[in-house]
Formats: C-alpha cells, sequence, structure tokens
C-alpha cells in the first residue's frame, strides 16, 4: 500500500490561508501548533505537516474505511527535511516528502514492495485533473508490464482507494493518486517478484 | 429555526468558491459528499466548516467536524449546535 499528496504552492497561497481564525486549531495538535509558530517559514511547515496528514489519511482510509475528517487527531513528527513518522490510531508510519520552490509532495508506503515509482506531473487545465494522473498512470503501466493500455482501468473502492484492473482482472499493483492546482502525481508500487 | 430547504441554500453559498464540479454543485442535495462529489479539496474542506461557524456564530469542535463530510451530516451538525 503506497498512498501520496501533493500541494501546489502557488495555488495554496491563492485559495488557502493558514492564518485564518480557528484554522491551525482544527487541523493540528497543541504540539504542532507550538511548532509551527515556532519556525520563521511557518507557511511551509504547514502545508508539509498538512501533506504529511492527508498521505497518512488515505493510507488509513484503506485499513479501516471509515471515513472522517480529523486531521489533529493524526499527529506529525518532523525527523528532517524529508523524512518524518506520523501517528494514528496508535500505527506510526514513516512518510516521505520532497519539497520544491512549486510544490510539497509526501508519502507513505505500508508493507513491503518491491520498486515503487514516483512522478510529479505538471498540469494545465483545471477540469481534467484526475483524468490526466490517470492516463499517465496507465500509459507508464503498459510500458512497464507490456500490456494493452486500453484493457488497463483504474477503478475506486467505496472509500474511494484506487486499484488497477487489466480486462476483469485486479492486478498486484498499489497506486496512489493526487492532484492540487498545477500539479498531480502518481505513485505506482509494484508486487513482491 | 430554520428549514432543512434554507439551510441547504445557505450551504450551497457557504461551499461554492471552493467546489470543482459544477454539474454536482447545481444538484446538491442532502446525499451530496464534498469531496467525492464536489470535489471540495481536502484542504478546503476547514475553510467550508470555518465559514459555517462564521455564518451561525457557532463553535463545532473537531469531533463533530470529522463527520462533516456531506450536506447531511453538515446539516445534522449545524442544527444540533443552532439549537443548543
Amino acid at each position: 500500500m503506497v498512498s501520496n499528496d501533493i500541494i501546489d504552492i502557488a495555488y495554496t497561497r491563492l485559495h488557502s490561508d493558514w492564518q485564518r481564525r480557528g484554522f491551525l486549531h482544527k487541523i493540528f495538535n497543541g504540539e504542532e501548533q507550538d511548532m509551527i509558530l515556532s519556525v520563521s517559514d511557518p507557511f511551509s511547515l504547514v502545508w508539509r505537516l498538512w501533506s504529511m496528514k492527508e498521505s497518512i489519511y488515505k493510507l488509513q482510509m484503506d485499513a479501516t474505511s471509515v471515513h472522517k475528517y480529523n486531521p489533529s487527531k493524526i499527529s506529525c513528527h518532523i525527523i528532517d527535511e524529508i523524512n518524518g513518522t506520523v501517528s494514528i490510531d496508535h500505527q506510526t508510519y514513516d512518510t516521505t516528502t520532497n519539497q520544491t520552490a512549486e510544490y510539497i509532495y509526501t508519502y507513505a508506503v505500508k508493507d513491503n514492495r518491491s520498486e515503487i515509482i514516483h512522478k510529479i506531473i505538471n498540469i494545465n487545465s483545471s477540469e481534467q485533473q484526475s483524468e490526466l494522473c490517470y492516463n499517465r498512470l496507465i500509459n507508464e503501466v503498459s510500458i512497464q508490464l507490456g500490456l494493452n493500455p486500453d484493457k488497463l482501468t483504474i477503478r475506486k473502492s467505496s472509500n474511494g482507494i484506487p486499484s488497477l484492473y487489466f480486462q476483469e482482472n485486479k492486478l498486484d499493483i498499489d497506486i496512489s493518486i493526487t492532484h492540487h492546482g498545477s500539479f498531480g502525481a502518481y505513485s505506482i508500487a509494484y508486487g513482491m517478484q | 429555526m430554520k428549514d432543512k430547504a434554507q439551510l441547504i441554500e445557505d450551504l450551497k453559498e457557504i461551499v461554492k468558491p471552493y467546489i470543482q464540479n459544477q454539474e454536482a454543485f447545481d444538484n446538491i442535495n442532502e446525499d451530496t459528499d464534498f469531496i467525492n462529489d464536489l470535489k471540495i479539496n481536502s484542504a478546503n474542506l476547514v475553510d467550508v466548516v470555518l465559514d459555517i461557524e462564521d455564518k451561525y456564530d457557532i463553535e463545532i469542535d473537531n469531533d463533530s467536524m470529522e463527520v462533516m463530510l456531506n450536506v447531511k451530516a453538515s446539516l445534522e451538525v449545524i442544527q444540533s449546535k443552532i439549537s443548543a
């Protein structure tokens, strides 16, 4: 199982205000709020922590299938610029974050997988975000595995977790798709061979 | 006390800036899901909750917020807080 989250920094500056009254309190626990208010670049930390929570939220959803939105119950610890850990419901997961001037990308992995591929995608039209990511992912898998892309489909479970199918057969590949503003990303984790 | 139709209209105004699926927005009803139907960014869900707080001058604690992923659950939270 792999899950990811991307944040478009320019888009976030336009569409979200972390300094809005009540915002920090709804998303972060006390320790995280203290950390945010003590750093020189709170904006980056807010959205890095958010991407960590979001990636784990998706990982967790697969396990429990209960939809709940309470980010303050997911607690983050920063190890260094890239690595972190996130705890939810007594489980702790490692997260990896890649941050550029344009985006923040975080992923988390549960269970061993032989190889994980991550791709960041530039999106121009906001209408087709998920479709574009889906098509790119299918294209990549079709090349990797030598399968006809027309027979590959991505189907979402009732709790929104995507799976990859070849005709009617579910493939032993974990995928995760995220998009935000002008960026999308997908992760592909192939099964142990 | 506002009736349900009025509350849905209020909610429609509140979510309007954040929606990314116009068709689902035009057909908003109790069963509409904020993320799956309206395609609201999860980062903006908290803005929806804060806007609701501002609109009705109520406080929504994080435990109440966690169910507010669709219109129906949000209406229930709003109604319980307004009448509290």
